[in-house]
């Protein structure tokens, strides 16, 4: 088990440094000159000199994996450079901003790991039932709204008509309910689906079967062997939704004027600022990564001989 | 003793379609032909110019002459949902057909071929993979730019990747079916083979996938367009009225409830228009991960 989860942190850390060089030259081959957005950003004049001198001064006149080693020593002690828009350090800016939008997405993760397990082993077990049914519906109708506008609902009645939450901004916990709400509606809707297929599945294996004729109780089949096995879809699927939900908290964050990374991203991918740009992808590179680790050992632990199968 | 408990299936067997399933088969079909020939006759349908701006009717409520009111331009809203459709429908045909020509070249090509295209291949697809599909779009769109264009584009590089990875196991398993044998030993050059036996058999499968996620694609240009970097006004386009919107929203709410209203049908439409033809067609034909992907891709 340890030799796996020491296998696949090699292979995360190698990913990182992948992705991070692949996006590197993406943003060097693209169609936007950075020393052309540099300039434009900082509202000085476009002319073949500025253009040249500002060549030399981002070091963008050297050859390709030069430009990428100098980052990736920068980069290694925190240095992410410094924004093209604001001249301020690009990390300290992101650090500032980043938490929050984090915390959106793990709250959301927790709420939707709570919820959405409990409801689709209830609405397998009950199949057919008022309640299952109930709940097939809402999930349905949550894979099809858009969020920002169900956001936007909530937001007019219960800021606006009740005024039972503040509307804007970050102030206190309550202020986390309908962003929380909005960001794992989707997420919510697809995992109840997935858990209940997950269980429904499992149930009709031969060995549950099994089972029941030995007498043993309702309760610990489900609960020990059923939980564990119809896990596994389960595990991956939430590790994919975390990502899902981060990239879903920029878009709620500016629908509620939350102070997250959501509006800075906004403006700098807007004015093609691509410090900041590189900056953000490497920190969302490596909580992603991170997750799929987690996910991974998880599974390994849930079904041991992934991690037998891999050493072999 | 234990002889007498009877064989239980293993895995649930394929249904028939069912008889009220057929029905809705037949409603949505017929809705989303009205959608297409909403798109199709706009200027007729349409009673205004969406584009004509007309400051001192701004905002107006519903009435005969502007069906639906007007925005802040006084631009008549009717007219611009109307127009609207066909934005959103051709952005989202172009998209899905960029992304079929791709991933079926690569695809093909990967799992027919197998070897070292195939470890290439699948190399650069991990590359696409390892990043949830809307933040990176949110890369490419800081990489290419704002606009129409590049949305489209955007949306082709960030989804090509998972369509081909199932081409690909869709052609492995096709691959090892006894008819493509024959076909080799009777003498069939590959390309007849993939011509003949791999492109209907893949192409209608992926078809099905692409209608199942046509309502993910338009969320996702809808999300982008919301943001203000997907496309740009004055287009008339369902994201960018509700982007238009959001100054607002607290005194006019009816100028965001109505595109995001038309946003959520169209999604349902085809949400459980793709359910159902996943359904009907035999399911246990598909590599497992077809139906993990349809449910885990949002």
């Amino acid at each position: 088990m340890l030799r796996y989860i020491l296998k696949r942190l090699c292979h995360a850390v190698l990913a990182v440094f992948i992705l991070s060089f692949a996006m590197f030259v993406i943003l060097r081959i693209g169609p936007v000159d950075p020393a052309r957005a540099y300039l434009i950003s900082s509202r000085i004049p476009v002319t073949e000199q500025t253009l040249a001198v500002t060549k030399t001064e981002l070091g963008l006149d050297k050859p390709i994996y030069i430009q990428y080693a100098a980052w990736l020593k920068n980069a290694l002690q925190l240095d992410f450079g410094t924004s093209y828009i604001t001249k301020r350090d690009v990390f300290n800016d992101l650090c500032r901003y980043f938490p929050t939008s984090l915390k959106l997405a793990v709250i959301s993760m927790i709420f939707l790991v709570a919820v959405s397990l409990p409801l689709g082993i209830y609405s397998a077990g009950k199949k057919g039932s008022l309640g299952d049914k109930c709940i097939r519906f809402y999930s349905f109708l949550g894979v099809s709204i858009p969020s920002f506008w169900l956001g936007f609902m909530l937001l007019y009645a219960f800021s606006l008509k009740l005024r039972l939450i503040p509307p804007f901004g970050n102030q206190g916990p309550t202020s986390y309910i309908l962003p929380v709400l909005t960001l794992s509606f989707m997420s919510l809707a697809i995992n109840i689906r997935l858990t209940r297929t997950a269980f429904l599945e499992y149930m009709e294996r031969r060995s549950l079967q099994y089972l029941t004729i030995l007498g043993m109780s309702k309760t610990k089949i489900y609960g020990k062997y059923t939980l564990k096995n119809a896990m596994l879809p389960i595990v991956t699927s939430f590790g994919m939704h975390f990502g899902e939900l981060l990239g879903g908290a920029f878009v709620v964050e500016v629908l509620f004027a939350f102070p997250g990374v959501g509006r800075f991203m906004v403006s700098a991918l807007y004015s093609h600022d691509f410090p900041v740009l590189q900056c953000f992808m490497v920190m969302i590179t490596i909580i992603f990564l991170g997750i799929n680790l987690i996910t991974d050992i998880l599974y390994a632990y849930l079904n041991p001989r992934i991690a037998y199968e891999n050493n072999a | 003793m234990h002889t007498s408990i009877p064989e239980l299936p293993m895995k649930t067997m394929p249904k028939p379609i069912k008889k009220h399933s057929e029905k809705t088969l037949v409603l949505l079909l017929g809705l989303v032909m009205l959608l297409l020939l909403t798109a199709v006759f706009a200027p007729v349908l349409a009673l205004h110019d969406p584009y004509l701006v007309n400051l001192p009717q701004k905002l107006l409520p519903m009435s005969s002459e502007h069906l639906l009111g007007t925005d802040h331009l006084g631009r008549d809203i009717f007219s611009r949902l109307i127009y609207g459709t066909r934005t959103s429908l051709a952005i989202i045909l172009i998209i899905q057909g960029l992304i079929m020509a791709v991933s079926l070249c690569v695809g093909i090509l990967a799992g027919y071929k197998g070897g070292i295209f195939d470890s290439v291949l699948m190399r650069i697809t991990d590359l696409f993979l390892a990043l949830p599909t809307f933040i990176l779009g949110l890369f490419f769109i800081g990489v290419l730019g704002v606009g129409l264009v590049n949305v489209i584009v955007t949306i082709v590089l960030t989804h090509w990747a998972w369509y081909a990875r199932l081409v690909r196991s869709i052609v492995l398993q096709i691959k090892s079916q006894d008819y493509i044998l024959c076909a080799k030993t009777l003498g069939g050059s590959d390309f007849s083979i993939i011509k003949r036996h791999i492109l209907p058999s893949v192409s209608a499968q992926i078809l099905i996938l692409a209608t199942l996620d046509f309502g993910h694609m338009l969320l996702h240009v809808a999300g982008l367009s919301f943001l203000g970097l997907g496309i740009q006004a004055p287009t008339a386009e369902w994201g960018v009225m509700i982007n238009d919107s959001l100054p607002y929203i607290y005194t006019d709410p009816w100028l965001m409830i109505i595109p995001g209203f038309c946003i959520f049908i169209v999604v349902a439409v085809f949400n459980s228009l793709g359910e159902i033809l996943r359904d009907t067609v035999q399911k246990d034909f598909y590599p497992n991960d077809v139906n993990e992907f349809s449910e885990q891709q949002h």
